[in-house]
Order: structure tokens, then sequence, then C-alpha cells
């Protein structure tokens, strides 16, 4: 997988120590994966499209997420090109438009709906 | 032997764990789903299995990419809760069933012919902590961690997935000991986390696979994973996870709730069956 160097760097984010070593230097950091200069540039300006077109699953991105304190939402938005604003439109409308697909059901007592 | 006594499904997202951390629960807008969760601990406490196996998938917090696993199990005694990132949330560690785990390994291996991984370590992330303290708040019952590729291709098949449930039941029921076992399948519904459709709920597939998991679940075999990441989203193949609970119920296992909330960027179920 040749995105390897850079997946590893990001996920190892999730470790308290390299959060750490990460927000000192974050340039340093990168350089002991083996990270690329292009890949770098991707990590230090946040390039969340660009990030997941190198390769980089999004679980592990949730892990440069928390240490830059951007939300999954955030990211979300620019990866569909929208302000953040055009974002919460987006899901509230969403949300609108799902509300009947709302469902509660719990059985009642001695009912039988058996299947195999 | 260990009795299949019920089944849950449920979501596992983040935003679960993050909502229950940040005493955010019973905001109008999270009420809901943390009402579904409520109902679950109480039925689970009134089913009272002695052991849950937990059917979930990891999200790089315990694998990586250099061996990823198709099916492992966890032996352990205990399993650490895993730091995603914002340091590990205030849990002790989960505990394990290492007696019934190891059967299940040797049975699964040996007589059903799954090549599962063995992990005598396991961190576990929200795949397993975003439901766990909702459905048994002080840990009253010991967990065998069953986690299923969905992450690094090639992933196994959702006729896979359903016939692990299957061999699981078997294992279950040749354990030496009389076991209460809930088995619980973690994940979905629908959702996308990446692309231009980022955040993109499926309502209509959701209540489908809600009664087809129900009263048709074999129906589910005949997808691809493909099918289902077209139906509810790249990272909505998490539903195989429910596939696997399903499959091991016993016949005649009755729906006894189901709960869908599409909110947000997902579609949120918690569901449970009990065995007759």
């Amino acid at each position: 997988m040749s995105a390897l160097p850079l997946t590893e760097a990001i996920n190892d984010l999730r470790l308290a120590e390299r959060r750490q070593a990460f927000q000192q230097d974050p340039v340093a950091y990168l350089e002991s994966y083996g990270v690329s200069p292009e890949e770098r540039r991707l990590v230090l300006e946040r390039d969340w499209p660009g990030l997941l077109a190198a390769g980089v699953n999004i679980y592990v991105l949730t892990k440069l997420m928390a240490v830059t304190g951007t939300s999954l939402l955030q990211a979300g938005a620019a990866m569909r090109g929208q302000s953040w604003e055009e974002f919460q439109q987006f899901v509230s409308e969403q949300n609108a438009r799902n509300q009947r697909f709302h469902l509660s059901f719990v059985a009642q007592q001695g009912e039988v709906r058996g299947h195999g | 032997m260990a009795r299949v006594v019920g089944g849950l499904g449920c979501s596992h997202a983040p935003s679960i764990a993050h909502a229950y951390d940040h005493g955010m629960t019973e905001e109008p807008h999270w009420r809901p789903l943390f009402e579904a969760f409520r109902h679950a601990q109480r039925w689970l406490l009134d089913v009272a299995p002695d052991a849950l196996v937990v059917v979930y998938n990891d999200h790089v917090d315990q694998f990586f990419f250099d061996c990823w696993p198709t099916f492992a199990i966890g032996l352990a005694e205990e399993f650490e809760v895993a730091d995603e990132g914002y340091g590990p949330r205030a849990f002790p560690p989960v505990p394990g069933h290492p007696a019934l785990a190891r059967h299940l390994a040797s049975f699964l291996v040996q007589s059903e012919g799954f090549d599962l991984a063995l992990c005598e370590k396991m961190v576990l992330d929200h795949g397993v902590l975003s439901a766990l303290p909702l459905v048994d708040p002080d840990w009253q019952v010991p967990v065998v961690p069953l986690a299923v590729n969905v992450v690094c291709p090639p992933l196994p098949t959702p006729a896979r997935c359903w016939a692990l449930g299957q061999a699981l039941a078997r294992a279950l029921s040749a354990y030496p000991e009389e076991l209460r076992v809930v088995v619980v399948g973690t994940g979905g519904l629908s959702h996308q986390l990446t692309g231009p459709n980022f955040g993109e709920v499926r309502p209509e597939w959701d209540r489908r696979f809600l009664d087809l998991i129900d009263r048709s679940p074999q129906e589910l075999t005949g997808l691809s994973m493909d099918d289902l990441a077209r139906l509810g989203g790249d990272h909505s193949v998490e539903v195989v996870q429910w596939m696997v609970m399903r499959a091991a119920l016993p016949t005649g296992a009755r729906l006894d709730f189901q709960f869908y909330y599409p909110f947000m960027i997902m579609g949120y179920a918690v569901a449970g069956w009990r065995a007759p």
C-alpha cells in the first residue's frame, strides 16, 4: 500500500506521546516516518480531499482531525465543496426530509411475531 | 451448553460516544436515540445474559494495514479502551470471557472452517465502546469481541458473514457450560463519510434493511459488499455485523423492539430479538 508511511504517521496520532511530538514539530514528525514533501503539504494544509485522494483511510484521518481540532462534519463540508453554512443547510434539510422515516416499535407482551 | 437468548443490533457511531461524554443525551435532537438505548438497557437486564459476543469492526485502532485479519476474536481477560485521538475514554478495561472465547475460537477454526485471527491482547474502540456503556453501564456482563474486516480490502462477503453467525450458533451450543449469551452486532446503518456525497443518509434503504434483517435475513446474503455500499453508503457495509448476529439467533427468535432515527449524517438504529 503506497500510502503506508503517510497512513502510519497519521494513525500514530491516536497515541498521546505521538500527538505531543506532532504538535511540537509537525515537519520533523512527518519526516521521521518518511512522508514525502507533497504528502507533508497535504497534512500541514489539512487538505482532507487531498489526503483521501492520496490513499489515507477516513478512519485514519479522524486522528488528524482530533489533534487539529477539526470535526468530521467540518472536513465533510470540505469534501462536499461546501461552506460550513451550506453544509449545515444540507443537514437541516435532510433531517426534516427524513423525519417521516422514524420508527419506534416495541412488541406487546404476548405478541408473537416469531420467524426463523 | 451455551444458549443464545437474544440478539441486539445497534449503531456504534463515535457521535454517540461524543454525545454521552459531553452530557448531550437529553438534548431534544439526541433524546430519541438515547431513549432507544435506554430501552435496550432495560431489555438486556430482563434478558439477563451471562456473556455477550460483540460482533463489530475496528476502525484502525487495534488493527493496521500491515496485517489486517478478516475475522478476529478477543481471548483476553480484559480489553483496554482505545485512545482514538482524544485520550482514552474514562472507562475501566472491558471484562472478557477467556474460557468462552477460547472455546469459540477452537470450534470455529477446527470444526467450522473459519480461519480466525486469535488476539491475546485487543484494544476496543467505538465499534464496541459507543454502545456498551449505554446497554451495560457497569460492565456487569463479560464480552467476547469478534471483529469483522470492513476496512481493508478485500472484505469478506455478506454471505460469509451470515455463515459465520450460523457457525457461531453451533459453536455456542457446543460450549460445555450452561451460559445465557446475547449476541450483539454493531455498526450502521446508512452513512457516507467521504467524497461529494459525504453526510448522505438513506432512510428508505435503512427501513428496508430493518425489515429484511428481521423477516427475511437470508435475502441479504444475495447482496455483495458493493451492493451494500451502493444502497447505504460506502461505510454502511458494517451492517454485515448485524447479519452475523441475526444468523446466530435460533429459529423462532422474535423482534422485541426496533428503533430507527435518521439524524445528521447517520441512520441510527437499535433493535432487539429474543429467543423463544
